[in-house]
C-alpha cells in the first residue's frame, strides 16, 4: 500500500519480484545424469530483464568482470549492448577467458595476475563465459537491448527501477535453467507480458523449478 | 622244456630284476615329470590370465585420466552450447590431448543422446611413450556407439567399460558422461588399442617362448607371434572357439598349449584371448632327462650283469662242484672232496657233502675189507644183517684143493718167499672160484675150501664146482710157466669136490665169527682132495649126479671114509666147458 503511494508521488514505475529455487533451476527433460557431482560449484543470480522497450541507448558503464579465487565475479553479468568490459585476473595463477557463444566468440588468451583484458559486446545474447585451465570456472554475460536489466540479490530478489510505461515482455534468466526445447533461446525460456503504469510497482515472481 | 643251467637263472634273475627297476624307475620319473610339466602349464596359463587382467587394469588407469580431462574440457563443454558447434568436438579433442599429453589411441564424442560427433583414432602402429606419441586421426563420426547408449540409459553410475572393434582393430574402451555442473551434455569414450606390441607386452611377464594374442572372431588381430606362425595359429584354433578351450597345436614346428578364452562383450563379434604356452623346451628336457636315465639304465644294467655273473659264479661254482661231487661218488670215487670255502649254506653243504662221502669211502673201506676177509656174498649177507651166530642145513658143492709136495717144496725157502708164493697161488685159485660164483670157506696153508651154494645158490652148484676146478688146474698151469720164466719150480695141485648137505654159517662168538660149513660133506671132499694126485680132480658121484652132464669122467675105485656107512664111488674129471655153468645159469633165467 504504502509502496503504491511512494510510486504514485515517484514519476516512474517499476518492476520488483523474487525469483526462487535459485539453487535448484530446472535441467533440461528428465534427463538428469545420476547421482553427478561436479563437486561443489556456485550458483550465480537470476538476470531479470525488460524485452520491448525503446531505445536508443548508450553504454554508460565499464564493468569488470573479475577472476579471483578460481571463480569469475560476478558470475551473471547483464550489459547493454555495446559496453566493453574488462576482464582483470586479480588471482595468482593465469586463466585463459574464451566464450564460443555465437554473440560473442572471443578467446582472450592466457594473462597473468595483474593484467587485464577487455572485450567489447556489441550482439544481444547470451555469452557463455569459460576458463580454459579451470573447468568450473564459469559465469554469463547477458548482452540486451535496453538498459532495463539487473540481477537478483542473495534472496532472490529483484527491482527495475525508472521504467517507462507500456506494455513489455519480463524475462528471468540463470545459466542453469534450461528449457525442453533445445533450439529455444535459452535467455527467453522464462517470461510473461507485464504492463507498466506511468507509476507504481508491478511485481511479477519467477519460480526456477518450473 | 630247455635245460636252463642254475648259473644262468640266477643271472637272468639279476637281470630282469634290475631292468624292471629301471623300468618303473624311469615311468615313476617320467610321470612325476609329466605331472610337474602339467603343473608349470598350469602355472603359465594362469599367468598369461593374470597378464591380461593386468593389462586391463593398466589401461584403466589410464583411461581414468584421459577420461577425466577430456568429460571436463571447456572446450568441449563449449561444443555442446550450440548445434553448430557440435562438429568442433573433433578439434577440441585434439587441443586438450596436445595440452594435457592424453595418451589415447581412440576418443569418441557423443551427444547426451547418443549421437556421435568426432572419432579420432591413432594410425596403425601407435608409440606410447611419454617423449613420442603417435597423432590421433579425425576419421569420419560413423555409427552409434553400444557403449555409449549403455552410459545415457543406466540407472546408476557404474564404469562403463567395452572392448570394441573399429577397422579391424580392437580397442579396450571407457566411456565417461561429459558433466557441465549436473547437466548432461555428452559422452567421450576413450580407448586404447590392442595391438601387437601390447600383446609382446604381456607375453614379456610369462615364460620368454610364450606368446599372447588376440582374436576377433576367428582372425588374429594382434598378436606376439612372429608373421610365419599367426595364420598358422589362426587355423589351428579356428575350430576350436567357442567357451574356454585349451588344445595341442604345432607352429613351424615349435608345439604349443594354446589357451582360448573368450571375452565377455555385449555385441555381435566374439572376442578371445588366446595364451600360446611354448612346449619345446620342456618337452626338450624330457627327451634329455629320458636319454640321462636311459644312459645311466644301461651302465647300471652293465654293472648288474657283470655283479650278477660274479655272484651267480659264486653261487654256482660250488653247485657245479657239487654236482660233479655227486656224479663222481656215483662212479664210485669215494676219495674225492668238494672244496667249497664259502661261509654260508653252500659251505654247509659242501661239509656235509664231504662228510657223506668221507662215510661211503669208510664203508667202502670197510667192504673192502669185509670182502677181503670174507666172501662178497658172505660179507652182503653180513652187512645186509642177516647173518647172525646159527647156521643152517644147505645142500651145497665143496672143494677142497691143496698144493702136493708143499713141505719139500718150501723146506728151504725163507718164510716171505713162502708167503709171497702161497699168496700168489691163493689169488689166482680163489678167482677161478669167485668166477663161478663161488665163495672161499678159509685158507689153510696150502689149502682152499671153496663153496658152491651158500651163503647163496646161483644154480647148478656141482656143476660150478667142477668147472671151477677145471679152471683152477688150467690157471695153475699158465702160473707154472709164469713160475719157470722166473726160475721159479712149478707148483703141483689136487682137487676134490662133494656135493651134499651142510651145515653152512657164522660160527665162533658174537665178537669173532666166521662164515664155514661143517659136516660130514667137507670131511668126503677133504677125502677125495688128499687123494688127489697132482693134477687131478676127483669129485663124489653125488656130485656127478648134481653136475648131470657135460663133464667129461672117468670112474675109478671107490673109497671108504668116516662117517660114510658104504664106500663113495670116486670119479676123475677130465674135461669141462668152460663158461657152461654160466651158460646153464643164465638160461633158466
Amino acid at each position: 500500500m504504502l509502496e503504491l503511494l511512494l510510486a504514485a508521488c515517484l514519476q516512474d514505475a517499476e518492476v520488483v519480484g523474487t525469483v526462487t529455487s535459485l539453487d535448484k533451476p530446472r535441467s533440461r527433460g528428465t534427463r538428469r545424469y545420476p547421482g553427478s557431482k561436479t563437486g561443489e560449484h556456485l550458483r550465480g543470480p537470476a538476470v531479470v530483464f525488460l524485452d520491448g522497450v525503446p531505445g536508443p541507448f548508450q553504454p554508460s558503464e565499464r564493468p569488470r568482470l573479475v577472476q579471483k579465487q578460481r571463480q569469475f565475479s560476478p558470475l551473471a553479468l547483464p550489459v547493454l549492448k555495446g559496453t566493453t568490459v574488462e576482464f582483470p585476473n586479480e588471482d595468482e595463477e593465469y586463466h585463459n577467458v574464451f566464450s564460443r557463444s555465437s554473440a560473442k566468440e572471443f578467446d582472450l588468451g592466457r594473462y597473468a595476475k595483474g593484467s587485464s583484458k577487455t572485450e567489447t559486446f556489441d550482439k544481444p545474447g547470451l555469452v557463455r563465459l569459460r576458463c580454459e585451465v579451470h573447468s568450473h570456472m564459469h559465469a554469463v554475460i547477458v548482452v540486451l537491448e535496453n538498459p532495463y536489466f539487473t540481477v537478483t540479490d542473495d534472496k532472490g530478489n529483484y527491482a527495475i527501477r525508472k521504467v517507462p510505461p507500456g506494455k513489455y515482455r519480463l524475462y528471468a534468466f540463470h545459466e542453469d535453467y534450461e528449457a525442453e526445447d533445445r533450439k529455444a533461446d535459452p535467455l527467453r525460456v522464462l517470461g510473461r507480458d507485464v504492463e507498466i503504469p506511468k507509476t507504481g510497482s508491478v511485481r511479477a515472481d519467477f519460480d526456477l523449478s518450473k | 622244456m630247455t635245460r636252463i643251467s642254475f648259473g644262468a637263472k640266477i643271472l637272468l634273475s639279476l637281470i630282469l630284476t634290475t631292468a624292471a627297476l629301471l623300468g618303473a624307475a624311469l615311468f615313476a620319473l617320467e610321470r612325476t615329470y609329466d605331472a610337474k610339466v602339467e603343473e608349470l602349464i598350469r602355472g603359465r596359463i594362469r599367468q598369461g590370465d593374470s597378464n591380461f587382467r593386468q593389462e586391463q587394469r593398466r589401461m584403466i588407469e589410464a583411461l581414468a585420466y584421459d577420461g577425466m580431462h577430456l568429460s571436463k574440457s571447456q572446450r568441449i563443454f563449449s561444443c555442446f552450447e550450440e548445434e553448430r558447434l557440435l562438429s568442433d568436438a573433433a578439434k577440441s579433442a585434439l587441443y586438450e590431448v596436445e595440452f594435457h599429453a592424453i595418451a589415447a589411441d581412440f576418443i569418441a564424442i557423443l551427444t547426451d543422446d547418443g549421437r556421435p560427433i568426432a572419432r579420432l583414432i591413432v594410425r596403425p602402429g601407435a608409440v606410447h611413450t611419454p617423449m613420442e606419441r603417435s597423432p590421433l586421426e579425425e576419421q569420419p563420426v560413423g555409427s552409434p556407439l553400444p557403449i555409449g547408449k549403455r552410459l545415457i540409459e543406466q540407472a546408476s553410475p557404474e564404469p562403463c567399460r567395452e572392448f570394441l572393434v573399429d577397422g579391424g582393430r580392437l580397442f579396450f574402451c571407457e566411456a565417461f558422461a561429459i558433466l557441465e555442473r549436473e547437466a548432461f551434455r555428452g559422452v567421450v569414450v576413450v580407448g586404447r588399442e590392442l595391438d601387437d606390441r601390447t600383446a609382446a607386452q604381456m607375453r614379456e611377464l610369462q615364460g620368454e617362448h610364450d606368446h599372447a594374442g588376440f582374436l576377433v572372431g576367428d582372425r588374429i588381430v594382434a598378436s606376439s607371434l612372429p608373421a610365419d606362425q599367426r595364420l598358422l595359429a589362426a587355423a589351428a584354433l579356428s575350430p576350436h572357439l567357442g567357451s574356454r578351450r585349451e588344445i595341442r597345436t604345432e607352429l613351424s614346428g615349435r608345439p604349443y598349449h594354446v589357451v582360448v578364452t573368450p571375452i565377455h562383450r555385449p555385441g555381435t563379434q566374439p572376442l578371445y584371448t588366446a595364451t600360446f604356452v611354448s612346449l619345446a623346451e620342456l618337452y626338450e628336457f624330457r627327451s634329455t632327462m629320458r636319454r640321462r636315465f636311459l644312459l645311466l639304465g644301461a651302465a647300471g644294467l652293465a654293472i648288474s650283469i657283470l655283479l650278477s655273473s660274479a655272484i651267480s659264479r659264486g653261487v654256482t661254482a660250488p653247485v657245479r662242484a657239487l654236482v660233479a661231487g655227486t656224479v663222481r661218488i656215483a662212479r664210485g670215487e669215494y676219495g674225492h672232496r668238494v672244496h667249497v670255502r664259502s661261509r654260508d649254506e653252500l659251505g654247509d653243504l659242501a661239509m656235509s657233502f664231504n662228510r657223506m662221502a668221507h662215510d661211503l669211502e669208510t664203508q667202502e673201506k670197510v667192504r673192502g675189507v669185509l670182502n677181503k676177509v670174507v666172501a662178497p656174498e658172505v660179507a652182503e649177507e653180513l652187512l645186509q644183517g642177516d647173518l647172525g651166530l646159527g647156521g643152517r642145513l644147505v645142500k651145497a658143492a665143496l672143494l677142497f684143493a691143496d698144493l702136493r709136495g708143499f713141505t719139500a717144496l718150501t723146506q728151504n725157502m725163507r718164510p716171505e718167499a713162502v708167503v709171497a708164493m702161497l699168496n700168489e697161488f691163493m689169488t689166482a685159485m680163489s678167482a677161478e672160484i669167485f668166477a663161478c660164483k663161488g665163495i672161499v670157506d678159509k685158507y689153510v696153508g696150502d689149502e682152499i675150501i671153496g663153496v658152491f651154494g651158500a651163503p647163496k645158490s646161483y644154480g647148478h652148484d656141482a656143476f660150478a664146482a667142477i668147472e671151477a676146478a677145471h679152471r683152477m688146474r688150467r690157471r695153475l698151469e699158465e702160473l707154472n710157466e709164469t713160475r719157470s720164466g722166473r726160475g721159479e719150480p712149478a707148483l703141483a695141485m689136487g682137487i676134490g669136490i662133494h656135493a651134499g648137505e651142510v651145515t653152512a654159517g657164522c660160527m665162533g662168538s658174537e665178537k669173532l665169527m666166521s662164515y664155514t660149513c661143517i659136516g660130514p660133506a667137507m670131511n668126503l671132499a677133504a677125502r677125495l682132495c688128499s687123494g688127489a694126485k697132482a693134477g687131478q680132480i676127483l669129485i663124489s658121484e653125488a656130485t656127478l649126479r648134481e653136475a648131470g652132464e657135460g663133464a667129461e669122467v672117468r670112474p675109478l675105485d671107490p673109497i671108504r671114509v668116516k662117517g660114510f656107512d658104504h664106500p663113495i664111488a670116486v670119479y676123475e674129471v677130465i674135461e669141462v666147458a668152460v663158461g657152461e655153468t654160466m651158460r646153464r645159469r643164465t638160461r633158466y633165467t
